[in-house]
């Protein structure tokens, strides 16, 4: 069998070889000076821009045609990958935060193999590999195949020992389809060349300094915090646009900078919705906090796999809370909802970073934004349809939650019925609690508030903005306070002890949660009678049904 | 299996260095039994058939019975004669090879055949660990792809067969069609990258064509392996039954914990079953020590989720194990996909499956329990009262499971372990760890031991280069520094070990120590 499979990998080498030999039917040139190389892209092929925190990838191209596995049923898009790897990289890491408490780890890649074995999706091995040269420079490549728990799928990856660094091209297309265009791909990888560098292989990127700005964020004024993020944002700006390939524009408003690759109108769509959403939170929210909403970055791509293929970055490029928002013209309707939920976010995260809402009201006012669309000028919201249905079969099977209890519901509470899912086919009777559980009922309240009888109710019309304050004052009350863990707690003698430890521990932070909502409810209903709370719970019922 | 005599071991390495002018400049290797190699810049082979591998930063010794193959390239140095009869024997050119004297060039010759073919099997072995080198077999009723040694595969193998002929005959299961396929892996790692498991799966059946099981070898817990193999094996000797058939999960699981708790004895050729799973027991023994206990209607519901692996295998323990349920129970599971009063449901493609509610109705009819309530107090008393931790893996894993946050018991259970004689180099260095603060000398005392199983942990080697540079004195200082950079040299290329090597050096700051509650929703997230 072995001897099977080392004649085949020379026949198979063979047979790269002979194809190679010949350019791709139709192809243009990619030249990169800085980086000092060209290669041939197959005709037709459209460069995806890089993301501000990859490190890795210097260069991505998409199929203009979609492939279909015709067992599956999946489609595919074949790309190309020009990714660097720096055989001689080290590993370093560095304490980071203000308490050192974060380390980061930097384990750049070193080799092809490396990659693969870190980035590759599904089931995969290098099931060739061989040394060669390509116009005079030195190269390995090596074949990689996608099998189990996967779509079967081909890469073949062609890395270039440069003096001081490797260049790798590769491509990954569908198995079905690795015959039909292993000449264009092989083509393309036979016509890489090295030419005089002008640049560095060293690229800034966006994804240094995240932790460390994090943390000592909170020890600023609103107006340093204000400050230091504006100066994130136009680095990531300048990086974002260095980066941008042909057909891309930008557009800005007063708050946002769009990066785009649609028709205007459609931008002029998604600017208008986030100006909007950014307008209505500074009227409706002002109490929120003291911090200053910074603007924000969006993206849109021409369609969702120009989008996927931007987002896939390399995963030792790290994970990184970019402030880019990224939709597609693809997502329509949808794109805009997406935009209004995104916006809201980082606002919320700008003017108060401190303060972690309960999921009643996050939940409640994520929903509500999430319905909030422009039109005709206007921002308007609509119905929620899940919301709907869930307060009405709640009501009517007499499992309305109401308001009192609701705003001391603990998150662990309301998500309690994702604990016992099990892994069999739901009853229709699951199905039903389903569909009005406590989460589902979650965002009643706010809509109640800011669209019910709540909003002029004079008993809630200023409920928000009361709970919001008490909220953040118990919050900043307890952080300033170091946590009561009892005098000094003595380590446990027996295992008994240990146990009753345990077990007590399992609960603290539920606990503790249970304790927060529990303070910010006695302040703000300090002064409701059972006949304040009796009259909400008839109006909300009435609301709900 | 080839057991390296001392004095040809001399002379092979001797002579190496003098055919081979280059041969300083190469590394040399050693292959272990487990299938692991070991680069390093010179093998020693000492008199006493062990092997000393010099680093840059210290030597590490190996025993021979861990060892399968050596290659080593420098002179140990010159045979010492006893007498003046052997004297004159190495004056007039001969030397001492294979009981006899020969003529030097004659061992020469012999010496350096042998060194290139060690050399061979060693690069033989690595390259099988590739996946594109695997080996491949045919037995009876499997295909088996792998990249662990043979030796060890075979084992396997065997287990496999046993196993096949033993449930197929108990469950009287129709013979398949084809074989099954079986893929073994070396090391975790490589399971995952070549299977395509997500983190934490450590083995899978595929049901659907084509079908094959996949899992891997894991060294430190053997034992572990064969459980895994005996799970997964359970899942698609169950779907023999009907290969259109989806068992329900919490049964499906459950059964397959069951079985995985088997042994199989090679030599009698007897499979008995009913062994305790002391992992999957010890989690649900914390559960209770939370003050949780899952409740039977809802295992029976198929609500439980991954409680089917731990409460649901003590309730399957409690039903075969149990004479006055084991008949009934193991006639309700084999008629599960034909029984004519069970409803079924279309679940995937072709196949159908049992939903939940008429599942625990179909349980109660077959077992003839009209009280659930009753059944399930009777389950909660045998967890309670027959499911014992008694073995060095349910000491093991009970030692495990209670970490840091219950120090006392799992110092108790640690130490049940070692009595017991555990020789799982993990458990050694865990437990050093634990008691290092206020143990030191015993911590390192198990560091040791951990490193007589596993010489080349570099974890090991860590521990103890810390805590020995922790004794404090210049001495203990530079020892405890040589072994932290020892550790380096045994994992090159490993992100965490590298990681701890520069903490333990001092060159970032550690994790806080885990102290007062643990941490919270939202801890360490931006």
């Amino acid at each position: 069998m072995r001897r099977t499979s080392i004649a085949w990998g020379i026949v198979a080498g063979a047979a790269l070889w002979a194809v190679g030999a010949a350019r791709p039917a139709a192809a243009d040139l990619h030249k990169d000076e800085q980086l000092g190389y060209t290669i041939q892209v197959p005709s037709g092929w459209r460069e995806i821009p890089i993301a501000g925190e990859e490190k890795y990838i210097v260069l991505k191209f998409q199929s203009d045609r979609e492939y279909a596995d015709r067992i599956g049923g999946w489609t595919h898009r074949p790309e190309l990958k020009v990714i660097l790897f720096d055989p001689k990289a080290k590993m370093t890491a560095e304490a980071a935060g203000s308490g050192g408490f974060r380390i980061l780890l930097d384990s750049p890649y070193k080799t092809f193999k490396d990659y693969v074995k870190s980035d590759g999706q599904g089931g995969r091995y290098i099931s060739e590999e061989k040394d060669t040269t390509v116009n005079g420079t030195a190269t390995t490549w090596y074949e990689v195949k996608y099998e189990k728990l996967t779509v079967p799928r081909r890469g073949i990856g062609f890395v270039y020992h440069a003096d001081d660094i490797d260049y790798c091209a590769y491509y990954e297309v569908l198995e079905q389809h690795w015959e039909k265009l292993q000449p264009m791909l092989l083509g393309s990888l036979k016509s890489f060349k090295l030419i005089p560098r002008q640049g560095s292989v060293k690229r800034e990127t966006t994804g240094e300094d995240r932790v460390t700005l994090t943390e000592d964020l909170s020890k600023l004024t609103p107006e340093e915090r204000a400050k230091a993020r504006l100066e994130k944002f136009e680095r990531e700006l300048r990086i974002a646009q260095e980066r941008l390939p042909e057909g891309w524009s930008v557009k800005r408003s007063k708050n946002y900078v769009v990066i785009t690759h649609v028709d205007d109108k459609y931008t002029a769509k998604v600017i208008e919705q986030a100006e909007a959403i950014r307008a209505w939170a500074d009227a409706t929210l002002p109490f929120w906090g003291n911090g200053i909403p910074g603007p924000a970055l969006l993206r849109i791509c021409k369609d969702n796999d120009e989008q996927r293929a931007f987002s896939d970055t390399s995963s030792r490029s790290g994970w990184s809370w970019s402030t880019e928002i990224v939709l597609s013209r693809d997502d329509g309707f949808w794109g805009f909802q997406r935009v209004a939920d995104a916006v809201f976010d980082r606002w919320l995260r700008d003017k108060n970073p401190g303060l972690s809402p309960p999921p009643w009201l996050s939940r409640g006012l994520h929903e509500w934004v999430y319905c909030g669309y422009v039109r005709a000028g206007k921002l308007e919201f609509r119905p929620d349809g899940d919301l709907i249905v869930a307060l009405k079969l709640a009501a009517k099977k007499k499992k309305l939650v109401m308001p009192r209890t609701l705003l001391q519901t603990t998150a662990s509470e309301l998500y309690k019925e994702f604990e016992s899912m099990g892994s069999g086919m739901p009853s229709p009777d699951d199905m039903l609690a389903n569909r009005m559980s406590p989460s589902q009922q979650a965002g009643g309240f706010i809509r109640y508030l800011l669209a019910g009888p709540g909003r002029t109710n004079p008993r809630t019309k200023d409920l928000l903005r009361a709970y919001v304050l008490a909220l953040d004052e118990v919050v900043k009350a307890n952080d300033a306070k170091p946590l009561d863990l009892g005098a000094a707690p003595a380590a446990p003698k027996t295992e008994e002890e240990e146990e009753e430890r345990f077990k007590s521990r399992e609960t603290f932070w539920k606990d503790r949660e249970k304790d927060l909502l529990k303070a910010v409810f006695d302040k703000v209903f300090a002064q409701w009678t059972e006949a304040d709370w009796a009259a909400i719970d008839k109006s909300y019922t009435a609301f709900a049904n | 299996m080839r057991i390296p005599r001392p004095r040809l071991v001399q002379a092979l390495v001797a002579v190496a260095a003098t055919l081979l002018p280059g041969a300083a400049a190469r590394a040399d290797a050693v292959l272990l039994k487990d299938g692991r190699t070991v680069d390093c810049p010179k093998v020693e082979r000492l008199p006493d058939g062990g092997f000393k591998l010099h680093f840059q930063n210290g030597a590490v010794l190996l025993k021979s019975d861990l060892v399968k193959e050596a290659f080593a390239t420098a002179a140990d140095g010159a045979y010492v004669p006893k007498d003046d009869a052997e004297k004159a024997k190495l004056e007039k050119g001969l030397v001492p090879y294979g009981g006899k004297w020969v003529p030097k060039a004659e061992r020469d010759a012999a010496v350096a055949r042998r060194a290139a073919e060690a050399r061979k099997r060693i690069e033989e072995a690595k390259a099988h660990r590739e996946w594109r080198n695997r080996y491949k077999e045919k037995t009876a009723n499997f295909e088996f792809e792998y990249t662990l040694p043979p030796e060890l595969a075979k084992g396997y193998m065997e287990f496999m067969e046993g196993y096949f002929a033993y449930f197929t005959k108990t469950w009287n299961v129709p013979r398949p069609k084809e074989r099954l396929k079986v893929c073994l892996y070396h090391d975790y790692e490589t399971f995952l990258e070549v299977s395509g498991a997500p983190r934490g799966v450590i083995g899978y059946y595929r049901f659907v064509p084509p079908r094959e099981l996949n899992f891997y070898y894991d060294r430190m817990q053997p034992r572990r392996t064969q459980e895994v193999m005996f799970h997964e094996t359970q899942h698609y000797l169950s779907h023999l039954f009907d290969l259109r058939f989806d068992i329900p999960h919490w049964i499906s699981e459950a059964m397959a914990e069951y079985y995985g708790g088997s042994k199989w004895d090679p030599v009698a050729k007897k499979m008995t079953t009913g062994g305790l799973q002391e992992g999957r027991l010890t989690e649900v023994q914390t559960d209770i020590a939370r003050g949780e206990r899952k409740p039977l209607e809802k295992l029976l519901n198929n609500s439980l989720g991954y409680h089917d692996y731990t409460w649901g295998w003590t309730f399957v323990h409690f039903m075969m194990e149990t004479p006055k349920y084991g008949k009934k129970f193991q006639a309700f599971y084999r008629n599960l996909a034909s029984a004519k009063d069970l409803r079924r449901e279309a679940f995937r493609g072709d196949m159908v499956t049992i939903p939940g509610d008429g599942l625990s109705r179909g349980f109660q009819k077959a077992m003839g329990v009209t009280d659930v309530a009753a059944l399930e107090k009777e389950w909660y008393a045998y967890i309670d009262t027959k499911l014992k931790l008694e073995s060095v893996a349910g000491y093991e894993a009970a030692a495990f499971s209670a970490g840091y946050e219950r120090p006392l018991r799992a110092k108790r259970f640690f130490k049940l372990a070692v009595e017991k004689g555990s020789t799982n180099p993990a458990l050694y260095l865990r437990y050093g760890e634990l008691i290092a603060r206020e143990e030191s000398s015993t911590a390192i005392d198990l560091f040791r031991k951990g490193l007589e199983l596993d010489p080349i942990n570099p974890e090991l080697w860590l521990a103890l280069g810390r805590h020995t540079r922790n004794l404090g004195g210049d001495e203990n200082t530079a020892a405890g520094k040589q072994m932290i950079a020892l550790a380096a040299e045994l994992d090159p290329e490993s992100a965490e070990t590298w990681m701890l090597v520069q903490e333990a050096l001092e060159k970032v700051a550690p994790p806080p120590a885990p102290a007062g509650p643990p941490a919270g929703p939202g801890d360490g997230d931006d």
